[in-house]
């Protein structure tokens, strides 16, 4: 559908929704609160990324060991100072655990006769696993440490064979430290960019222009909506420069964050209609985010029951989280993957329907 | 066909009737001058007939369009001057207009015609908040121009400006009527708008209490063979101006 003008020029509904949004665009970026916005992000994101990192800076490495047989070097690395020593009950037990660990961490796999092989004072080789995301150098030292606290308390040397795998589990720390950082950054530029969007139309009164215009209701939120998403897709790409390292399927991670961002800026748009001064914007996004988060963060505990789980995946930000989890995930499980998509884009959709209607009778 | 044909409208507006039972019809080329009070209904008139909000009862059409069924369409043929200047402050005037150039399907080179049309050529590329009040009322009507609508809407054009701005608003809005736009226009200035209107109409708590040239409402309600146009108003309304 195209509208007409007096000159019987035509413009098309795509020519329509690309003008207000290259206009609010540029005009966004002139924003002084723009700049504010981009420096939290990038604050809060170097705060998530590295301070697992600082907490164990003096951390011994991590060593997780499935003892096939019953090591004495169980007990001596144990009582190391230079291993933080845990164990795994089984092969799949240990792969999960290095998998879902928040820091470096090494796996290492002692076979049934390993004291036996160590009494004949021969080198010894065993395997060791670690995570993909591990860089060349941090694995070098992790390897030549560990070689040589073993051969310590074992009075031999030993090689460690490594195999870096993809063990990272959607249940991980990391999982969900770039679940949450793709969260709040989504948030912080959905919540409070695009309701100024509508707030500032409304407060300048641009928008009876624009209601008198040839655009629609539906295309001039269309428009606020796109623009919404390109700030929050772009700050998300920060989180990925950040993170990026984790992911291993793209195509997954890209569905979460356009999903989320549809969702999120369709909640921001809601405000802005809702909002007449842009002052409130905060507050209310502060206090929408609340239980979005909190269920967020709580469906990472194992104490919650599984039918609260189960209840608590229908919501739009634990489906965020889970698809974006399941991007940083060796395999991908596509049901529950696309099922925390479809979640999202049907509560975005419920929001953007209503938003469309509100903004018609806004003054009618 | 009129360019305005409105028949038996009413607004209900927040719990009061706002619009009771008005109608008037506006040829073509013709500029209609529409005054009242403060509340008495024109803005609210200006609304329904813009297609910003739709009547609670009866009709109205303009350019052949129905205002409630036909908006899209309506839309591209209209121009309204708002009584507030809502613009975008942040933008140059030109870039305020080139915005709108696109919403409307109108061509670059227009918005430089349009900008000089209106003596804002050489201040193109300055930013809106760095304008003066006669300057943004300039360029509102600028914006309303653009596209060369059929029928323009100016809601106090001339309200809170200095004389001599207002004094060059008043020649561009005689400008388009020599060309044969079709003006709709409200004002509190009496003297304006028996300058400007062709015909005028007051409107009072809602409903129109004369209608005609402003020469046949001065002899008809005019006290004197002096009477002006506020004088009608005065007597008609019961309201003093300011």
């Amino acid at each position: 559908m195209a509208n007409q003008n007096s000159a019987g020029t035509k413009v098309s509904k795509w020519q329509l929704i690309w003008a207000i949004a290259s206009k609010d665009f540029i005009d966004g970026l002139k924003r002084r609160q723009m700049l504010n916005y981009i420096l939290t992000i990038i604050f809060l994101l170097a705060l998530y990324r590295f301070l697992p990192i600082i907490g164990n800076a003096d951390a011994p490495p991590l060593l997780v060991v499935f003892d096939g047989g019953e090591s004495e070097l169980m007990q001596s690395l144990e009582l190391s100072e230079a291993v933080q020593l845990r164990t795994a009950e089984s092969d799949d037990d240990l792969l999960y655990k290095v998998g879902t660990e928040d820091r470096k961490t090494m796996g290492l796999v002692l076979p049934a006769d390993f004291d036996q092989r160590a009494g004949n004072s021969e080198a010894i080789e065993l395997e060791a696993y670690i995570d993909h995301w591990v860089s060349s150098e941090d694995e070098a030292a992790m390897k030549t440490g560990i070689e040589a606290e073993i051969a310590r308390l074992l009075g031999t040397a030993i090689d460690l064979r490594i195999k870096r795998d993809y063990l990272t589990q959607p249940d991980s720390g990391f999982s969900f430290y770039i679940a949450f950082g793709l969260l709040v950054v989504i948030w912080i530029m959905g919540m409070m960019v695009t309701p100024q969007l509508i707030v500032e139309e409304k407060t300048n009164r641009t928008i009876d222009a624009l209601r008198v215009s040839p655009i629609t209701e539906t295309e001039l939120l269309t428009a606020k909506v796109l623009v919404g998403a390109v700030y929050c897709i772009l700050m998300s790409s920060v989180v990925l420069v950040v993170y990026g390292s984790f992911v291993l399927h793209w195509w997954a991670m890209a569905g979460a964050i356009l999903c989320g961002t549809f969702f999120i800026v369709s909640i921001g748009l809601l405000l802005g209609i809702k909002i007449n001064d842009a002052r409130h914007i905060n507050l209310w996004t502060f206090i929408i985010f609340q239980p979005l988060l909190i269920s967020m963060i709580l469906g990472i505990f194992e104490a919650v029951s599984p039918g609260l789980r189960a209840a608590m995946r229908w919501l739009p930000t634990v489906a965020m989280g889970n698809a974006a989890a399941q991007s940083i995930a060796a395999n991908v499980d596509l049901a529950a993957y696309l099922q925390s998509l479809l979640i999202m884009i049907l509560w975005g959709l419920a929001f953007f329907l209503f938003d469309a209607w509100l903004l018609r009778r806004m003054e009618q | 066909m009129k360019a305005i044909q409105v028949n038996d409208l009413h607004r209900y507006y927040n719990g009061v009737q706002a619009v009771q039972g008005v109608s008037f019809e506006v040829e073509y080329g013709e500029v209609f001058g529409f005054l009242g009070p403060n509340g008495a209904g024109k803005s609210t008139t200006i609304k329904v007939l813009t297609g910003q909000l739709r009547p609670t009862s009866g009709s109205a059409q303009v350019v052949g369009c129905d205002v409630v069924e036909q908006r899209q369409q309506l839309k591209p043929q209209i121009g309204v001057v708002f009584e507030y200047q809502n613009l975008y402050e942040r933008l140059s005037a030109k870039d305020n207009l080139q915005f709108s150039a696109r919403l409307y399907g109108v061509p670059r080179r227009r918005v430089d015609e349009t900008l000089e049309q209106v003596g804002l050529l050489d201040r193109a590329k300055d930013k809106i908040k760095t304008y003066s009040n006669g300057m943004k009322q300039r360029l509102l009507i600028a914006r309303a121009l653009l596209h060369q609508p059929k029928v323009l809407f100016l809601d106090e054009p001339t309200r809170g400006l200095d004389p001599g701005v207002a004094r060059g608003i008043r020649k561009i809005v005689e400008q388009l009527s020599d060309q044969g736009v079709t003006v709709f226009l409200t004002t509190h200035y009496m003297e304006e708008a028996d300058r400007l209107s062709d015909r005028v109409a007051i409107i009072h708590k809602g409903k129109i209490v004369a209608m005609d040239t402003p020469d046949v409402l001065k002899a008809k309600h005019g006290e004197s063979q002096n009477a002006t146009l506020e004088d009608v108003f005065i007597k008609l309304t019961g309201n003093e101006l300011y």
